[in-house]
């Protein structure tokens, strides 16, 4: 267990386990606590069922209100945040939040042999926890835009006449950010073959290991079909027909 | 290091090599996927989507650390609070063997809680009875095939259960009874009587059973629950419950949003506390399905499912 120092420090100078003085100890401490020393401490505290104290630092792993009326302690919602600011529906962005807290709680209850680096480097844990929540969100999304035909039939329309479809040019005129974001929002496969194709600038039939076809593990003319098909929801995304729009 | 790892550790490896690649993009080290998705065939896809948007992320030394939620904000207060129900609930360590059901119960709690934000009210011109008894005559035939005998008690609970997952607002007449919460004007009123006579269903005492439906039943109750492959998976999964579980999950369930609604805790100790307070539903603390275990597991499954 590669410990970060502090947190090594702060659980070597806690008393024994089990102890009423490592009880005060830690809820004296718990907002100061690094948040590697808070899922140790969250993890001992579930597998002996103490739930007031695994109620203490999870709070201080999470953050609450305050008296005074600012947000107290805390670790995790700047990382949520900034994983999560694709998604500017408020809704979509609350539910997103309570699915990563939700997820993190599972994977520290998961324990130290299952999930080490939560005690390693937790920042890096909940991000990769949340960008996996993120592509969750983002994929039954679209399952429920599907079901609950919330699809815009306007841009369906446009989706079919190919006339409509941008060349390769207007993707030199699409700002990054919003290429990628709009890449992101389209079906995996498609979104692969955009992402390799138009972000990473990569050869498509190229024998080369680093071609498109030979990251995907398909054939050249499926990468083609892709980027077809990609284009062609591209160019109905309002984010991509401002600029078809400006044109 | 990575390389060197068996085989049979693939699930956990995978996570370890994501957490590797993270590392790696935090860190400035100019990344190739190809170069992964090479080293690791078995996880091209799996670690193309990941990096696709994992690189449009910002690194976490320029993340806005100031950021946090108003002072009115419950997500997290929330879900501390079913973290720690789970702590009371959950035998330790469940979650770490992985165990099926507990993971399907809960990514179908995470799923219909998902529906049930995205829901918009109704618009069309079916009355709610109409409504009421398209959806209740369709949960006697998800539930027919999986039972020997579908009970109105099972179709009720299950028909409260899922107004409470989901909120179509068609649902919402249950009231204390002495078999858990119990909607009688569906039997009187509307859902019964219209499903009989649109011949959706056969009453026969206090059994219901599925009659042919045509395309047009179907095409009501699609608009109705919106979404109807997750609420297919949420009713048989009810499905594999006795009807003495469901009453059970249907009065835990209700007792769960009574103690949410005063603000107090829900464990297992808080439930019991409930149902002895509740002159008609006291006595069922001496059966076998309100023992303080049977308890205990049907709110951690009720928790998983996003109902209490």
């Amino acid at each position: 267990m590669n410990r970060p120092t502090r947190s090594f420090l702060e659980i070597e100078a806690m008393p024994p386990p089990g102890t009423t003085e490592r009880e005060v100890h830690v809820r004296a401490r718990a907002d100061d606590f690094a948040p590697e020393t808070l899922v140790f401490l969250l993890r001992e505290t579930a597998s002996s069922r103490n739930t007031a104290l695994f109620e203490r630092c999870a709070l201080s792993l999470v953050g609450r209100p305050g008296l005074q009326g600012g947000w107290v302690s805390g670790h995790c919602e700047p990382i949520i945040r900034s994983v999560g600011r694709t998604l500017h529906d408020k809704q979509a962005l609350d539910d997103f939040r309570q699915m990563c807290y939700e997820e993190m709680f599972s994977a520290i209850r998961a324990g130290r042999a299952k999930k080490p680096f939560w005690e390693e480097r937790f920042g890096r844990a909940l991000k990769q926890l949340c960008i996996d929540v993120l592509r969750s969100v983002n994929r039954r999304l679209d399952r429920f835009e599907a079901a609950v035909n919330r699809v815009d039939p306007e841009a369906m329309e446009l989706e079919t006449d190919h006339s409509m479809s941008p060349d390769d040019g207007l993707f030199q005129q699409v700002l990054g950010q919003d290429l990628h974001a709009a890449i992101l929002r389209l079906p995996r496969r498609q979104a692969w073959a955009a992402y390799l194709a138009w972000i990473d600038v990569r050869p498509i039939e190229s024998e080369n290991d680093g071609s498109v076809k030979n990251i995907m593990g398909v054939t050249a003319r499926a990468v083609y079909k892709l980027l077809r098909e990609a284009k062609q929801r591209l160019a109905a995304d309002p984010q991509i027909r401002k600029y078809l729009e400006k044109r | 290091m990575i390389l060197n790892r068996t085989v049979s550790a693939l699930n956990d490896d995978l996570d370890q090599i994501k957490q590797q690649l993270l590392s790696d993009f935090e860190d400035g080290v100019s990344i190739d996927i190809a170069a992964w998705t090479k080293r690791f065939p078995a996880h091209r896809e799996e670690l193309l989507d990941y990096w696709m948007w994992l690189s449009g992320t910002p690194l976490l030394r320029e993340m806005d650390m100031g950021q946090s939620p108003g002072a009115d904000d419950k997500i997290a207060q929330e879900a501390v609070r079913r973290a720690c129900l789970a702590v009371s609930t959950n035998p330790p360590g469940r979650e770490a063997r992985q165990d099926p059901e507990f993971k399907e119960d809960r990514d179908l709690g995470a799923e219909l809680a998902l529906l049930r934000a995205a829901l918009s009210p109704y618009v069309g011109s079916a009355s709610k009875e109409f409504r009421r008894a398209v959806v209740y005559a369709w949960i006697v035939h998800i539930l027919s095939p999986q039972r020997p005998r579908v009970t109105r008690l099972a179709t009720q609970k299950v028909a409260y259960l899922l107004e409470e997952a989901i909120g179509l607002g068609l649902f919402t007449e249950h009231e204390r009874k002495p078999l858990g919460p119990y909607d009688h004007t569906a039997k009187y009123r509307d859902a019964e009587p219209i499903a009989q006579k649109g011949g959706w269903i056969q009453v026969k005492g206090a059994s219901l059973e599925p009659k042919k439906v045509d395309a047009k039943f179907e095409g009501y109750f699609r608009r109705y629950v919106r979404s109807e492959g997750l609420v297919r998976r949420f009713i048989t999964r009810l499905a594999k419950l006795t009807d003495e579980e469901l009453e059970a999950w249907a009065t835990i369930a209700w007792a769960g949003q009574a103690l949410v609604a005063a603000g107090k805790p829900v464990t297992a100790d808080s439930v019991r506390g409930f149902l002895e307070s509740s002159a008609i539903w006291r006595s069922k603390l001496r059966r076998d399905n309100f023992t303080a275990d049977r308890i205990a597991d049907a709110l951690a499954k009720l928790s998983l499912l996003r109902l209490v």
